[in-house]
Parts: C-alpha cells; structure tokens; sequence
C-alpha cells in the first residue's frame, strides 16, 4: 500500500516507531513504553466516547427528539397539499387508457387499512423531514411504487386519501408514545450516573434491574436451548456407524471416543464422591487425559494467535511502513 | 529483628548471571522475529489441507444462490395455499416477502465485523475473503458490528477497498446497492433481536448517515427471513453464543463463525451439534479460505511465516529438552 499524502506516511511513521516503543519493553521496561501505553488508553477512550454518541445517543436519542420537536411546528396543510399531489400523480399515471378498463377497476378490492398503515409508516419516520416538502414527495413516491399493496382501484384509493387526510396529524399518537418511550430510557439511562454519588447510588440500581431483568428474560430460553438442549441432542448418538449396510470404522471410533470423553470429564468434575475404587480412579484419569488433549489444542491455537499477531505487525512494518516509504518517495 | 533482615537483605548478593542468561530473552525474540520476517520473503507455493470445518462455511456462503432460489419457490408455495385458504392477512404477508426476496435473487449475507486492530492480523484476512466470496457470487452484503464501535471504522475499510478494488471475478460493487455498512449499535443482543423484526427499525441509518429507507438494496431486506447466511468475525468471547441464540435458534438462519486462533477451540462443539456451518479458525482458517476460493491473500501468505516460527518453536522445545535432559544427567554424574 501506498501512503496517498504526506499525512498518511507520518502516519505510517507514527505507528511504526510506536510499534518500536511497545516492543522496547521485550529489552526493558522503560519510559518510551509507558508513554506508548498511555496514549493507547489516551486515545481508545477518547475514540469510545466520540464513537459512541456518533453511533447511539445520536441517532437513537438526539435525532428523533429534535425531528419530533421539528415536526410539532410544522404546518399540517403544507403537508395535506403534499400528500394530494403525490396521490394525485400515482392515479395519473396508473389511470387505465379506456373506459372498459376503467370500469373493470372498480371491481378491484383495495385494503383500506393497509394504505393508512403505509402512509402512516412513511409519514411517521423519525428520519423524515416534514417541513422539507421534496423529502416527502420522494418518501411518499417511493412508498406508493414500492408498496405491495394492489392499488389498482384508483376511485378507492382518492376516497381512502380523502379520508387519511382528514384525520391527519403531523405528530401521531403512536409517535408520541414512542417519544414518551425514548425520554424514559434516557432518564433511566442516566440514573446509571448516581454511582458517582456514594450517598446515592443505590439508585443505578434500577436501571441495571431492568437490563439484566430483560437480558436475562430474553437470553435465558435461547442460551438453554442452544448450549444445553443442542449439545445433549449432539450427543446422542448411535455408537455404531453404518453407512449402506457395512461399519466405517473411523467414524465409530470417533463416537466411542466422544461418549467416553463425556462420561470421563464429567465424571472428573463430579466431586461429592471419593474416588477411591480402581474404576473410579481409572475414569478419572481417563477424564483427565481428555482435559490434557483440549488443554495442549487452546495452548498450541494460543502460540498460533499470538504469532499471527507478530505476523500482522511484521507485515506492516515491511508493507507499510518501509515499501510505503520508498514507493512515496518514487522509488 | 526487622533491622537484621534489613542488614541481611541489603548484603545479598546476587549470583552472577551468565552471558546467556542475561540475553536468551532477547536472542529468542529477534529470532522469532527473523523467523517471521524471513517468511515474508518466500514465495515458495504452499499446499494447505483446508479442514472440514472451513468447507462447511465454503459451502455455505457458495450455496447462498441456490438456498434463495429454494426459499422463494417455498414462500410460492406458502402464497399458494394462503390464496387457497384465502387468509388475506397471510397472502399480504407472503406476497411482500417474496417481493422483497426476488430483488435479490443471489441472497443476501450478513458479516458482522467484530474485530479491532489487536486481533485484525487474524480476522481481515478471512473478512477480504468472505467478501470477495459474496462479491464474486452477486450475492448482497449486510455489514455490522456488534461487540466494540471502535471496529466500526475498521470494517468500513475493509468493505469498501474490497468492494472497489479490481478484480476478474467481480465489478466495482456499489455501496447501497450491492452493499451497505450498517455499523455499531449499543446492546447487540437487544439490536439482533431487533433486526428479527426490522433491520432497518433497528439501524435507522447507515454508518456513513444515510437513511436506511433510502438505499435501494433495503427495499429486499427487512429482517433475518430475507438473509440466508450469518457469519461473525470475532476476536471476543460470548458473541458467537449470542449470534448462535439469536440467527439460529431463533430465526433458524445458517450462522458461520471466524475466530481468532485464541478463542476457536471453544466453538467446535457446535460444529458438531450442526449449529454452526462452519468455522475459521484463526490466520489457519483464513488461508485454508483463500486455498479454497483460490485467491491468494495475506492469510497464505502470513502462513509461510507461521511455517518458519513453528519451525523455530519445534527447535527451541528439542533444544531446552536436551539441555534438560543434559544437566540432569551431569546432576547424577556429580
């Protein structure tokens, strides 16, 4: 890769000699070391911050409040008129050439509900602007022509838009409660504040009752069905294997092997008992020597990781930083 | 009594450390580091045994065509008897999923992206290949991030120099059209149940700010129904359980999983038990990927210089074994 400006090759530098100072700690722990370890703290937290109010307070508490305090103001007719004229344009140009065709149309069952459910859905987002009148053309146009609804009755559909229009508002209840919804997580969410008061942080407590109440509510049949129901029902299995009549030995052998190392460990880890009788003793190490296997697999997978992490570095030094220094040079 | 430990302590000398001693730490850093180092210099082709667990996901991610081929002839089926049954409710339901599936007839995959720079070395390489997989089939991406927001902006590269760089298996790929970066909400298991209802109720909009009504390739996703593949890339613990819980046990979706090297030896168990495709494990699993996509990356070529740090590993144990089993022997001489 090359650095494409001056910037992005002092960035490349800065990495690689931050690089040196972290690895200067193999020699000695040392001065350059601990600043590199501090500016990494430094700027994680500070980027968690931003990061964090750009990616959740922002849109899901910040945007929606000032879009519904926006559209409170908004003048209801501008909006009508809107809706007239897009709805005015999708019956022109799906208005049928003859008459025949046009009587046939009105035979056509349309779903009243649905359109309101459409319109309100398009209408009532947070994200849409209803004082920007080219916003909700579009929103509205990409609604109608996207819609799966059959909106062919095009007499139906002026009288239901007559209808949706006069009981239009520009806040919805729905959007009121959502609001409601949203001003109550904040202030729940900022209760979590009161443990930097010693006097009152029991009240943090709240909030935390309500998340683990509903993660746990939520998480506690899936993690049972996934890490316990699913892996009995993995282990149930014919300890046999036939494949067309005749045993594939391999595969025998691996259910043997499964089975026992199930019964083992789990008998290893069953501690009410004094395992003193040789039977006892022989599962137990038996158990063991399963735990041994798995072990040596997590240790050896460990060396691998912590040398591909040495690979990525070294990559980066050669790529990066050496080549993308010569390249930007020219050379 | 303190003071004479004082005393004594202050007198302790020391014994002399040995030349070797004193620098074996550093001798055996800087010859693993040669070690990788000189690896990077070889380009000696290297033939990888890809494991039954990357096929699994292989396969997953190829057939990602022909399971929405087969998931709009089964929704037919279901509008079918709907109309026969004529329950309205049903037919409305059914008509708008099979719209939405047949704007994407080469199926849609979700990455999520849950890696950051400590554990990139590993993960990038099976996200470039995963992508490039998805790119070359025409098959739509859906990119998140679940665990940590600071991978946001690192998956964002990621997708986009994939999808925009040149390549004879497939076309510059549009972002909103053939991909898009949902990026980082807070709580992942409130947000991935969320996306079981609406994904874009959920995100609302894209990392870059877009509105997710917007962007033409939302019109044929709504929720986890118009996705046929998972897959997490993830360099943290619990969050395949919680995308396990959630794309499979839930919504029955097919779920993939890329893992550090560190971490992948406690998710073979659900290899078995069928409720994951497939597993990568590790800068491992990325090449064995790549051997099967056949697109070198830098995942074959990071396991050349695995190969020589192994191969010093595999020296320095026999050599520590012989100079234990030496002094012990020169022990019993004594």
């Amino acid at each position: 890769m090359t650095p494409d400006t001056f910037i992005d090759l002092t960035g490349i530098w800065v990495a690689a000699l931050l690089t040196f100072c972290v690895f200067s700690f193999l020699i000695k722990d040392n001065f350059m070391f601990k600043l590199t370890e501090a500016i990494f703290v430094g700027v994680s937290v500070g980027y968690f911050i931003v990061l964090t109010y750009q990616n959740g307070i922002k849109p899901k508490i910040e945007k929606p409040l000032i879009k519904y305090v926006h559209n409170l103001k908004v003048d209801k007719s501008a909006v009508t008129n809107t809706i007239v004229a897009e709805i005015n344009y999708f019956v022109s140009s799906n208005k049928p050439t003859n008459d025949l065709q046009l009587a046939a149309v009105e035979q056509i069952p349309f779903n009243e509900n649905g359109f309101f459910i459409l319109m309100n859905e398009t209408l009532g987002r947070s994200s849409l602007d209803l004082a920007d009148q080219k916003q909700v053309a579009m929103a509205l146009q990409n609604a109608l022509n996207n819609s799966t609804l059959n909106m062919k009755n095009i007499f139906a559909l002026e009288k239901s838009t007559e209808k949706y229009i006069k009981s239009y508002k520009t806040v919805s209840l729905s959007r009121n409660l959502w609001v409601a919804y949203i001003i109550f997580s904040l202030l729940l969410g900022l209760l979590f504040l009161s443990r930097f008061s010693p006097k009152h942080a029991w009240v943090s407590r709240y909030p935390m009752a309500y998340l683990l109440g509903i993660g746990v509510g939520m998480a506690m049949p899936l993690n049972f069905q996934t890490q316990i129901l699913g892996q009995i029902q993995a282990s149930i299995i014919p300890v046999v294997h036939t494949v067309s009549g005749s045993i594939d030995w391999a595969k025998t052998f691996g259910n043997i092997s499964l089975i026992v190392g199930i019964l083992s460990v789990l008998y290893y880890f069953f501690f009410s008992l004094k395992k003193t009788d040789p039977f006892s003793r022989g599962l137990t190490k038996i158990g063991i020597a399963y735990l041994m296997i798995g072990f040596g697999a997590s240790f050896a997978f460990t060396i691998m990781a912590r040398v591909s992490l040495l690979i990525g570095r070294v990559e980066f030094m050669k790529e990066e930083w050496i080549m993308g220094t010569i390249r930007y040079f020219g050379y | 009594m303190n003071d004479k430990n004082n005393k004594e302590s202050s007198t302790f000398i020391p014994p002399k450390k040995s030349w070797w001693e004193r620098n074996y730490r550093a001798i055996i850093y800087s010859a693993a580091f040669l070690a990788v180092f000189a690896g990077m210099f070889s380009d000696k082709p290297m033939t990888l045994n890809v494991s039954s667990a990357t096929k699994g996901l292989y396969n997953s991610v190829e057939s990602i065509p022909e399971k929405r081929r087969k998931s709009i002839i089964e929704v037919e089926e279901k509008l079918k008897e709907a109309k026969e049954k004529k329950d309205d409710k049903k037919i409305r339901e059914l008509s708008e999923h099979l719209a939405r599936l047949k704007l994407n007839t080469n199926g849609v995959i979700l990455i999520c992206f849950d890696f950051d720079p400590s554990t990139a070395p590993e993960l990038k390489p099976m996200a470039i290949s995963l992508l490039r997989h998805a790119f070359k089939n025409g098959v739509k991406v859906l990119g998140n991030v679940g665990y940590n927001v600071i991978s946001a902006q690192l998956a964002q590269n990621i997708i986009e120099e994939t999808a925009h760089e040149s390549s004879d298996n497939f076309q510059p790929q549009k972002a909103g059209n053939d991909y898009v970066f949902l990026g980082y909400r807070p709580n992942p298991f409130m947000v991935y149940m969320q996306m079981g209802e609406s994904i874009i109720s959920a995100y609302e909009s894209d990392y870059a700010g877009n509105d997710l009504n917007t962007l033409p390739i939302m019109k044929g996703i709504n929720n986890y129904g118009d996705i046929e593949d998972v897959i997490l890339l993830s360099g943290y613990v619990g969050m395949p359980e919680i995308w396990i819980n959630v794309a499979k046990t839930k919504f029955g979706r097919s779920v993939g999983l890329g893992m550090t090297a560190v971490s992948a030896a406690d998710y073979y168990p659900y290899i078995q038990s069928k409720q994951i495709a497939g597993l990568l494990a590790g800068l491992r699993g990325a090449a064995e990927y790549e051997t099967e996509l056949k697109a070198l990356g830098s995942g074959i070529k990071g396991m050349r210089s695995q190969l020589y740090a192994h191969a010093l590993a595999i020296l320095l144990i026999i050599i520590g074994n012989i100079e234990f089993f030496v002094s012990k022997f020169r022990k019993r001489r004594k």
